[in-house]
C-alpha cells in the first residue's frame, strides 16, 4: 500500500516537473525574436506551446476513449491495436493541425504497437526474437531518412528534427546495446529457433521496411537532401541489421549462455566473455561500426550545419568510450588502476572533445 | 566605426562564440568607450529579448505578491473548513464553498475588468478556479458520489479551460493543462498493467475532455501570427 502511494506520488511529481519545465520554456519564448535555430525551441510562442499541449491532451483523451469503448464492447481488438490507431491519428494530426507535440508520442505508439504485436506472434510459435531487432534497426534508419526528406521545405524543419532525433538516438542506442557483452548475450538468446520466415507478418514487415528505407533514401538522394556518404552509412547499417537473423544459432558465444546471464554480465560477475571465433568477429564489427556511426553523426552535423547533431554525437561518443572502458577493463584491471586510468582518460577525452566540438561548432556557425 | 557598425561587430563576435569580456577587450583596443560598448550590448539584447522596462519588473513583483496572497487565502479557507468540518451542516458547507468561489470570481472580475487591475483580478480568478476544483471533490465526498477521481479532474479542467478562454488568461490555461495531465496520468493507460488494461471511466467525460482540449488547442492556434501558423 505504502509502495503504491509512493509510486503515485513519484508519478505526480514527474508529471508536474515536466509541466513546469515546458511552461518555463514556453514562457521564456514570449517577446523574443525568432532565432536561426527556431526549430529546436520547444515552443515558438505562448499560444503555440499551449495549443500544442491542448491538442496532445485531446489526442491522449481520445486514445483512452477508444480503449474504453473497446472494452465496453467486449474488447473486439487488442489494446495494442487501439494504441496503433491512436498513434496513426496522431501522425495525421501532426500534419493537419500542425501540432508538433503529437509526433514523438505517436511515433513511440507506432513502434510500441509493432514490437508488442511481433513479440506476441513470435512467443506463440516459440520463435527467437531476433527479427524484432532487425525491424527496430530498420525503423530507426527509416526515421532518420524520413527526417532528411522533410528538409525539403523549411516549414517542416521541426518535423525533420523529431524524425532525425528518433532515428539517430534509436540507431545509436541499438548499436550501443549490440556492442556490449550483455547485448551479445541478448542477441544470442534471440537467435534461438529464430526464423524470419516462421511468422509471415514479420517477413512482410521487414520487406516493407527495406523497401521504405530504399525508396526514402533514393528520394532524398535525388532531391539532394542527403549526401551519398549518409546513404552509404544507412546501407551498411541496414545490411548489418538484415544479417542479424542469419547468424548461426549459438554462433556468438562458446558457452551456452542465456538471457538470464545478462544481469551477471552487466555487473561483471561472470568474468571475461566467452566469445566464439565468429562472436569475436561480430563483436569487433558492432564496436567498430558503433564508433564509426558516432563519429559519422558528428561529421553529418558539421556537413548539415546542425550544432545539435554535433552535440548529440559528442555526448554519445563520450558515453560510448565510458561504456567500452567499463565493458573491457573493469574485470581484469586492479580497481585503483582502473579508476585512476579512467579519470585520466576522461580528462584527456574531455579536453579533446571540448576542442573538437568548439572547432566544429564555430566552423559550422561561421559558414 | 559608427554605432550601427558597433552593433554589427558585437553581433558577429557573439556568433563566433566570443565571450563578452573578449568582445569588450577588442572594442576597447579599437578605441571605443565603455559606455558606448555597454549601450551596444543593451540595444542588441533589447532587439533579441524585447525591452526590459521597469514596468516589467513591477509587474513581476505584483504577480509574486498576488500569488502568495492567493496561496494564503486558499490555505486559510481550507484549514477553516477542515477544522470545523464535523460541526458544519452539509448545506452550510456547500454554501461556504460556492460562496467563496463566487466571491473570488466576482471580485476578480470587478478588479480586473472594471478597476483596471489585471494582475490582482487574474489572481482572484485563479483562486476561484482552485476553489472550484476543490469543491468538486468536496461535493463528491459530501454526497457520496460514486465516480472516479480522474473524472473529477476532467470536470475541473473543462471549467478552467472555459474560463481561460473567456478572460484570456494564460495562467488559467496552464492550470487547465496541469489538471488535464494529472487526470491522464491517473488513468492506468500510461503507468498501469498495459496488456490487461481496464479503464474504469465514463465515456461521456472522456468525450467532453477530448472535445474541450481539442477546441482549446484549435482556438489558440487560430490566434497565432501568420508566420508561426505556417510552420509545422
Amino acid at each position: 500500500m505504502v509502495f503504491r502511494i509512493l509510486i503515485a506520488l513519484v508519478q505526480v511529481i514527474v508529471v508536474i516537473g515536466v509541466i513546469v519545465w515546458i511552461v518555463r520554456k514556453i514562457r521564456g519564448r514570449s517577446h523574443k525574436k525568432r532565432s536561426s535555430t527556431w526549430y529546436l525551441e520547444i515552443a515558438l510562442s505562448k499560444e503555440e506551446g499551449l495549443s500544442n499541449l491542448f491538442l496532445l491532451l485531446a489526442f491522449l483523451f481520445f486514445g483512452m476513449l477508444l480503449q474504453t469503448l473497446n472494452q465496453n464492447f467486449g474488447s473486439p481488438v487488442s489494446i495494442q491495436s487501439v494504441v496503433m490507431v491512436t498513434a496513426v491519428i496522431g501522425i495525421i494530426g501532426t500534419y493537419l493541425l500542425r501540432a508538433i507535440y503529437l509526433l514523438p508520442v505517436s511515433l513511440i505508439g507506432v513502434v510500441s504497437w509493432w514490437v508488442i504485436e511481433m513479440a506476441d506472434l513470435l512467443s506463440d510459435k516459440k520463435i527467437g526474437y531476433v527479427g524484432i531487432l532487425t525491424g527496430l534497426g530498420l525503423i530507426t534508419l527509416l526515421f532518420y531518412i524520413i527526417g532528411q526528406n522533410h528538409e525539403i521545405r523549411s516549414q517542416f524543419k521541426r518535423v525533420a528534427v523529431v524524425y532525425s532525433v528518433f532515428g539517430l538516438v534509436g540507431t545509436a542506442g541499438l548499436m550501443f546495446i549490440l556492442s556490449t557483452q550483455a547485448g551479445l548475450v541478448f542477441l544470442q538468446s534471440g537467435l534461438k529457433d529464430a526464423s524470419v520466415f516462421g511468422v509471415w507478418q514479420i517477413a512482410v514487415s521487414l520487406l516493407v521496411l527495406i523497401v521504405a528505407v530504399l525508396a526514402a533514401s533514393g528520394y532524398a538522394l535525388s532531391k539532394r537532401l542527403t549526401s551519398i556518404y549518409e546513404v552509404l552509412a544507412i546501407a551498411v547499417l541496414a545490411v548489418l541489421f538484415i544479417a542479424l537473423p542469419f547468424i548461426p544459432e549459438g554462433g556468438l558465444l562458446s558457452s551456452g549462455r542465456s538471457y538470464g546471464d545478462i544481469i551477471d554480465t552487466v555487473l561483471g560477475f561472470s568474468g571475461a566473455s566467452a566469445l566464439s571465433s565468429t562472436g569475436v568477429i561480430w563483436a569487433a564489427m558492432f564496436n567498430g561500426l558503433t564508433f564509426a556511426l558516432l563519429v559519422g553523426i558528428i561529421f553529418a552535423g558539421y556537413r548539415q550545419k546542425e550544432v545539435w547533431m554535433i552535440n548529440l554525437g559528442a555526448i554519445f561518443l563520450f558515453l560510448f568510450v565510458i561504456m567500452k572502458y567499463f565493458d573491457w577493463f573493469f574485470t581484469f584491471l586492479d580497481k585503483s588502476v582502473f579508476f585512476i586510468t579512467a579519470g585520466m582518460l576522461l580528462l584527456l577525452l574531455g579536453w579533446g572533445m571540448e576542442k573538437g566540438r568548439r572547432y566544429l561548432i564555430s566552423a559550422t556557425e561561421s559558414s | 566605426m559608427d554605432k550601427a557598425t558597433l552593433k554589427i561587430f558585437i553581433e558577429q563576435a557573439q556568433t563566433t562564440g566570443k565571450s563578452k569580456e573578449e568582445i569588450y577587450t577588442d572594442l576597447l583596443e579599437q578605441g571605443w568607450l565603455v559606455d558606448d560598448i555597454e549601450t551596444g550590448f543593451k540595444s542588441l539584447q533589447e532587439i533579441n529579448e524585447g525591452p526590459t522596462a521597469p514596468e516589467d519588473n513591477q509587474d513581476k513583483v505584483v504577480k509574486i505578491v498576488v500569488g502568495i496572497g492567493i496561496l494564503l487565502i486558499g490555505a486559510g479557507v481550507f484549514s477553516f473548513i477542515a477544522a470545523n468540518w464535523q460541526e458544519i451542516s452539509r448545506f452550510t458547507k456547500l454554501g461556504i464553498i460556492i460562496g467563496f468561489m463566487l466571491l473570488s470570481y466576482l471580485v476578480g472580475w470587478y478588479l480586473g475588468f472594471k478597476k483596471n487591475m489585471p494582475r490582482i483580478g487574474e489572481g482572484l480568478m485563479v483562486l476561484g478556479s482552485v476553489i472550484y476544483g476543490s469543491s468538486i471533490f468536496l461535493v463528491a465526498q459530501m454526497f457520496n458520489v460514486q465516480a472516479n477521481w480522474q473524472d473529477g479532474l476532467v470536470i475541473w479542467m473543462a471549467g478552467v479551460v472555459v474560463l481561460a478562454m473567456v478572460i484570456e488568461s494564460f495562467f488559467l490555461y496552464y492550470l487547465a493543462v496541469a489538471v488535464g495531465v494529472i487526470s491522464i496520468a491517473g488513468y492506468p493507460m500510461l503507468f498501469g498493467d498495459f496488456p490487461n488494461l481496464y479503464i474504469n471511466s465514463s465515456i461521456a467525460w472522456l468525450i467532453i475532455a477530448t472535445v474541450v482540449c481539442f477546441v482549446a488547442g484549435w482556438l489558440l492556434q487560430k490566434k497565432l501570427p501568420s508566420d508561426i501558423k505556417k510552420l509545422y
